[in-house]
């Protein structure tokens, strides 16, 4: 439950932040950075619910079935994750092109990679938290 | 008792890593000087080291 809120509120954070910052128009050095920082959280947090997946496994607090569910959900997360760093890879060659604000086509790309992580790492929470 | 074990674990993760994931959804401001550099240092960061790793690799 509280792992579904904090995800919840991380999905508010996001939707709101599209709708409230108007992204179009900002400048792509800051996005890559914060896109960068996003990506950074996502990777420490699936990484750290593996270990602590393997962990409980090992204690034989968890059966080999719920460890191969989230081992699923893992593997999706990852990517995931890699179609977002793409999305801001792209986004470096552009800014290596000399573009310095972003369209609606690199907001659009950028977010919606972005909102696929979240929804499987939220997949992966529910998935280890049953 | 173990479902219990297994929700404090992941409020403890989300605790740990939450604030790095509200800071970048805060967003960075090139014009102010605390970001700044905050914007380089994260802007410098290869996408490679950002990329998660195998589930047997870690």
């Amino acid at each position: 439950m509280i792992s579904k809120l904090f995800v919840s509120v991380a999905l508010i954070g996001l939707v709101s932040g599209c709708a409230n910052r108007q992204l179009i128009g900002r400048d792509i050095k800051s996005t890559i950075a914060e896109s960068k920082m996003l990506a950074f959280g996502i990777k420490s947090t699936v990484e750290d619910i593996a270990r602590l997946t393997k962990d409980l496994q090992a204690a034989g607090k968890i059966t080999e079935e719920t460890a191969n569910t989230v081992k699923a959900v893992y593997e999706k997360a990852q990517k995931a994750q890699n179609v977002f760093l793409d999305s801001v890879k792209a986004l470096e060659t552009l800014h290596a092109t000399g573009v310095k604000k972003l369209s609606f086509k690199e907001v659009f790309d950028n977010k919606a990679a972005l909102l696929l992580v979240l929804t499987e790492l939220q997949e992966l929470y529910q998935s280890i938290a049953k | 008792m173990g479902l219990a074990f297994i929700i404090s674990q992941i409020v403890l993760l989300a605790v740990k890593n939450g604030p790095k994931l509200i800071e970048a959804f805060r967003g960075l401001d090139p014009n102010s000087p605390k970001d700044k550099a905050k914007i380089e240092e994260w802007f410098d960061k290869s996408v490679e080291d950002l990329r998660i790793r195998d589930w047997n690799d870690v």
